[in-house]
């Protein structure tokens, strides 16, 4: 059981509530577009808030050049980032999402949505960007941490480890934390690399710790902690697919959005935070 | 055993010999940095470059995330150079080369070294001779080819001016084109390197650029009186400036150490096409779609391909009989 003071209880809360929120953006923006994928990025959406808004990290600021560095590589969850960022920004009504001429891409565009830092969507490929940014900040002495998010499906990609063992034999190494969002599944189905890839990571980077990624209070806990330490960690983060979203369950099929009668029933529920 | 009466072969330089107090040059400019992927030794990188503090990043056999750092570190303000073979860099890394740098306009320069056949030794899978048509299909990447010292300079020059991507084919082969030849004082991206006359032009970039130099000179013994002509820069190609170069003269002979189809060759084509009645004859020296490189000494592995100084001096003589006989 963790124990949190005060000033992290109320974080949680607040992120709590903000991560139902983006949930709902989320939902209603994939609903609109009747185009997206709820199983990868309703799994992360915890992890994107946290990072976004935690005091630690303030992924999700403007007004200034030192705070953390978000990459989303596993580019499907491109709608959470896009309705965590309209959260964050205040912005009453978002663009669409997936439609010709629309910043907001299927996969994230940074050429299109500037406030996205990387493009992605071609799995494994931003993790080496991630590595360049980090050496980048390295070199220009900022202390700030780049985290870059990757599905467990991705992981399988050997872009990834031609990367994270670059970034491990730097010296220093660079301040890079990767967080899986290992919710089990990929596109075929469920990811039969798991337990490989995870002793892979836990292998090359210098601090793992393995964690509920829908938990927020776990989540924000990690955060601090690798804040505290410099070099190349990974967190891993076990998900649900779908996370929040009642009666999604394993056989949901990846790019399936459901019956309109049961959208207007998950956006009822994300309403009233049931 | 000892040594006595045994020479130890000598090892000739390469492009990157000629290139290192280039790079050097960049020791006073924190922005540059050097994305090396187990190439910082083969390639000459000088001590004081590879001692200087966050200068050269080693990043292993691993081209195809190289050239995604690279991206990385622009994002937060620098100009990284990726230092690779020319065909790994390309292959492996065509995904970020296409998705990151070309897509997103970056200031990131690949020096690919080796290319074409200049590593004839290593053989095929070493040998670069598709690069050129698999950058210029993607696109929004220069491509520049420069040859000796002067042309290198100049390239490398206008690299640090230029913020966008850029490839460099670079070889294993140190290039000398004579001292007869036209050293150029300020960057172009077509030059004329040997002025003798317009019976012929011979058109070609980087390293055969010297075969293309030792033919126009035995053809002008034998009373052909041609000129060679520098494609300094593939892509894009600027055409007026080879149109311009190329002149007068009626027959054409490209020549390179790269697939015809999607090199020079392919390239004049539709150049010269577009003259319509007016376009000159084109004879294209290099590899037939199909045809790779081998392992073997250098010479050899010109003339067993057709693309030394022989092969082209035949192809004018060729050309110039067909010619004669059409018009008389």
């Amino acid at each position: 059981m963790i124990k949190l003071d005060q000033e992290e209880a109320t974080e949680v809360e607040v992120l709590v509530d903000v991560a139902r929120k983006v949930r709902r953006r989320t939902l209603a923006l994939i609903s609109e577009a009747g185009y997206g994928f709820l199983g990868p990025c309703f799994s992360c959406v915890d992890v994107i808030v946290c990072l976004g808004w935690s005091a630690a990290t303030r992924c999700f600021a403007t007004e200034s050049n030192d705070h953390a560095n978000l990459i989303l590589s596993k580019g499907h969850a491109a709608a959470a980032l896009y309705a965590a960022l309209a959260e964050y920004d205040g912005d009453g009504e978002q663009e669409v999402y997936a439609e010709f001429g629309s910043p907001l891409q299927a996969h994230p565009n940074s050429a299109r949505l500037p406030r996205v830092m990387v493009s992605s969507g071609s799995v494994g490929q931003a993790v080496p960007v991630a590595v360049g940014v980090a050496l980048a900040e390295k070199l220009h002495g900022r202390r700030n941490r780049t985290y870059v998010l990757s599905g467990d499906g991705e992981l399988q990609a050997g872009a990834v480890w031609e990367a994270l063992l670059a970034a491990a034999s730097q010296k220093p190494q660079p301040n890079l934390v990767v967080i899986v969002d290992a919710n089990g599944f990929q596109s075929a189905g469920r990811v039969p690399t798991l337990e490989s890839t995870k002793s892979m990571v836990e292998t090359i980077v210098s601090r793992f710790v393995e964690i509920d990624g829908n938990d927020i209070s776990q989540v924000l806990q990690a955060l601090n902690d690798f804040e505290q330490h410099e070099g190349l960690g990974a967190i891993w983060c076990w998900t649900r697919r779908g996370a929040g979203l009642k009666g999604f369950n394993d056989e949901w099929p990846m790019s399936t959005i459901g019956s309109s009668e049961l959208v207007s029933q998950w956006l009822r529920d994300l309403e009233e935070g049931r | 055993m000892s040594g006595a009466g045994v020479s130890l072969p000598l090892r000739s330089g390469t492009q990157f010999d000629q290139l290192s107090s280039l790079l050097d040059a960049t020791l006073d400019q924190p922005d540059v940095v050097f994305i090396s992927a187990d190439a910082s030794g083969s390639f000459r990188l000088s001590p004081q470059l590879r001692q200087s503090q966050g200068k050269v990043i080693e990043v292993g056999i691993a081209e195809g995330s190289a050239v995604g750092i690279a991206y990385g570190m622009s994002l937060r303000g620098y100009k990284p150079f990726v230092v690779g073979f020319s065909t790994f860099t390309v292959l492996r890394g065509l995904e970020a080369i296409r998705s990151y740098v070309c897509y997103h306009n970056a200031d990131v320069t690949i020096l690919g070294g080796m290319s074409g056949l200049s590593n004839s030794r290593d053989g095929f899978m070493h040998q670069s001779t598709d690069d050129v048509g698999i950058l210029s299909a993607v696109g929004g990447i220069r491509v520049l080819t420069p040859s000796d010292q002067s042309s290198l300079e100049l390239t490398m020059r206008e690299v640090m001016r230029d913020q966008g991507p850029k490839f460099l084919r670079l070889y294993r082969t140190v290039i000398e084109l004579g001292d007869d030849a036209v050293s150029l004082s300020a960057w172009t991206p077509v030059a004329v390197r040997l002025d003798f006359g317009s019976d012929f032009a011979v058109v070609s970039y980087g390293h055969v650029l010297q075969e293309g130099a030792a033919a126009v000179r035995s053809l002008r013994a034998l009373g052909k009186r041609g000129r060679l002509v520098e494609v300094l820069q593939l892509e894009p190609l600027d055409h007026r400036a080879l149109l311009s170069a190329i002149g007068a003269a009626r027959l054409v002979i490209s020549v390179e150490d790269h697939q015809i189809k999607s090199g020079l060759g392919g390239r004049l084509k539709a150049v010269l096409n577009e003259q319509g009645e007016n376009a000159c004859k084109l004879v294209s020296v290099g590899l037939q779609e199909g045809q790779y490189g081998s392992s073997g000494r250098l010479p050899d592995l010109l003339a067993g391909c057709s693309i030394d100084a022989a092969a082209i001096e035949q192809a004018v003589s060729t050309a110039s009989t067909e010619h004669h006989r059409k018009n008389f």
